[in-house]
């Protein structure tokens, strides 16, 4: 085997293992005709092209199938990367509770303390329910924990109407929509039958993310506990708060390239990514809760945005394809 | 979804004008487009078996035998009888563009 077609046969690793079985040899043929005989790469137009092929065979055997079907694995897939972060929140709450003393978002009283600990179990069971691939069941404990969180942070909200939306609220706004968001998905998801459920490839995504939510909220917690819990804290030493958005918009990113392949990703980008962008969106705008970071908010709000469109446009075209 | 013969692109379009005349493999593809087209289209092998994967899915072509010509793997293609009137309607089609672009022409004002 030639250098050359060596090289060629890595770039057809572009197309799915069962299509480069059943072409690549035939594909390589093409190539080694094609090509010049002292050639040694493939040229860029021939290499964007071999990906570009391998690209457009894998979303279309991926949306291979009804549209419906794939929206509704990509609301399942949001569910399950938001019940991850919930969860992760959740965890981290509980550990932050043990120096500060409540829940940081939610008024500062007796029940909302004693809420925790439901919201954190209700939180949890729901993620590990998603994961047993028991969405049906885990739609109890999400309903639960959605409408005690929204409880909890309209109750800060009128408790502090005398005062500006600080962050700490906005933060509250956005675990809740996090968390509802995911729980509305899993609602439409679990009236139709997925055709992947059960399926494990996705859960790497959801570690990332919820690793990265658990990170920044306990970042969050040391922040918010410096500051009495009325406003968070941006450290004067920016790099833990920058690494956090750039792994945030890794993530992102891993599954905005994803949703080339899949389309469910998109779908899934696309919900998770709404509540991201009201909370960069309110911390942006609000007058007493600028962050001593605003070009990163800023960054990670366009990021964040274009992420939404180019997945809308990526989904759209993956799904027209049926 | 099976295309109309309205909607067929240039490069799919030469790729049924070249499967009319007989069955060829994928580099024989390459090479009739591009004379077909005066070298103004060059297919790459992306976008060849994206195109014949397309066609094969609405009965278009279909793959006629397979076999290894000097050191090769090959896979020959042919047109089926529904891409030869896919092709028919499409060419149909342009012709009568080009009719009335000559109609139109002769009707231009000399020095106009």
């Amino acid at each position: 085997m030639t250098t050359y077609e060596q090289r060629c046969r890595v770039l057809l690793k572009a197309f799915p293992d069962q299509y480069r079985t059943e072409r690549g040899d035939e594909i390589v043929g093409v190539l080694l005709d094609t090509g010049r005989a002292e050639q040694r790469w493939p040229s860029l137009r021939t290499a964007a092209d071999l990906v570009a092929g391998g690209l457009r065979v894998r979303a279309r055997l991926t949306s291979q199938g009804r549209s419906s079907v794939a929206v509704i694995d990509g609301l399942r897939l949001a569910a399950l990367v938001g019940l991850c972060v919930q969860a992760a929140f959740a965890v981290a709450m509980v550990s932050h509770r043990a120096h500060d003393g409540r829940l940081f978002y939610a008024p500062s009283n007796a029940w909302s303390t004693g809420a925790l600990d439901v919201l954190a179990a209700a939180w949890v069971v729901a993620f590990v329910l998603v994961v047993a691939d028991r969405s049906r069941l885990a739609i109890i404990p999400a309903v639960l924990a959605s409408t005690w969180s929204v409880i909890l942070v309209v109750s800060n909200f009128v408790g502090n109407l005398d005062g500006a939306v600080t962050s700490v609220i906005l933060l509250g706004v956005e675990i809740t929509l996090l968390g509802v968001v995911p729980t509305l998905a899993l609602l439409v998801a679990s009236t139709r039958r997925s055709r992947t459920s059960g399926r494990p490839s996705v859960l790497w995504l959801a570690a990332l993310v919820g690793l990265t939510a658990l990170f920044s909220v306990l970042h969050t917690g040391i922040g918010t506990s410096r500051n009495g819990g009325r406003q968070l804290s941006w450290p004067s030493s920016g790099g833990l708060v920058s690494f956090l958005s750039w792994v945030c918009l890794a993530a992102l990113l891993a599954m905005l390239l994803a949703s080339l392949f899949d389309p469910r990703f998109g779908v899934a980008v696309i919900v998770v990514a709404l509540p991201i962008i009201v909370y960069q969106v309110g911390l942006l705008v609000t007058v007493d809760s600028k962050p001593a970071w605003p070009v990163v908010v800023a960054i990670s709000a366009f990021a964040t945005t274009a992420a939404i469109a180019v997945s809308t446009a990526i989904s759209l075209r993956h799904l027209r394809l049926d | 979804m099976k295309r109309e013969s309205s909607e067929i692109r240039e490069p799919t379009f030469l790729i049924l004008t070249a499967l009319a005349a007989g069955t060829l493999h994928g580099y024989a593809i390459i090479q009739h487009v591009e004379t077909l087209s005066a070298g103004r289209v060059t297919l790459r092998p992306g976008t060849l078996y994206g195109a014949l994967d397309r066609l094969a899915e609405s009965g278009l072509v279909v793959v006629d035998g397979e076999g290894v010509e000097q050191g090769r793997f090959r896979r020959y293609y042919k047109l089926t009888g529904a891409g030869a009137e896919v092709l028919a309607g499409e060419a149909e089609r342009l012709a009568a563009n080009v009719r009335h672009a000559h109609a139109r022409l002769a009707m231009r004002p000399a020095g106009g």
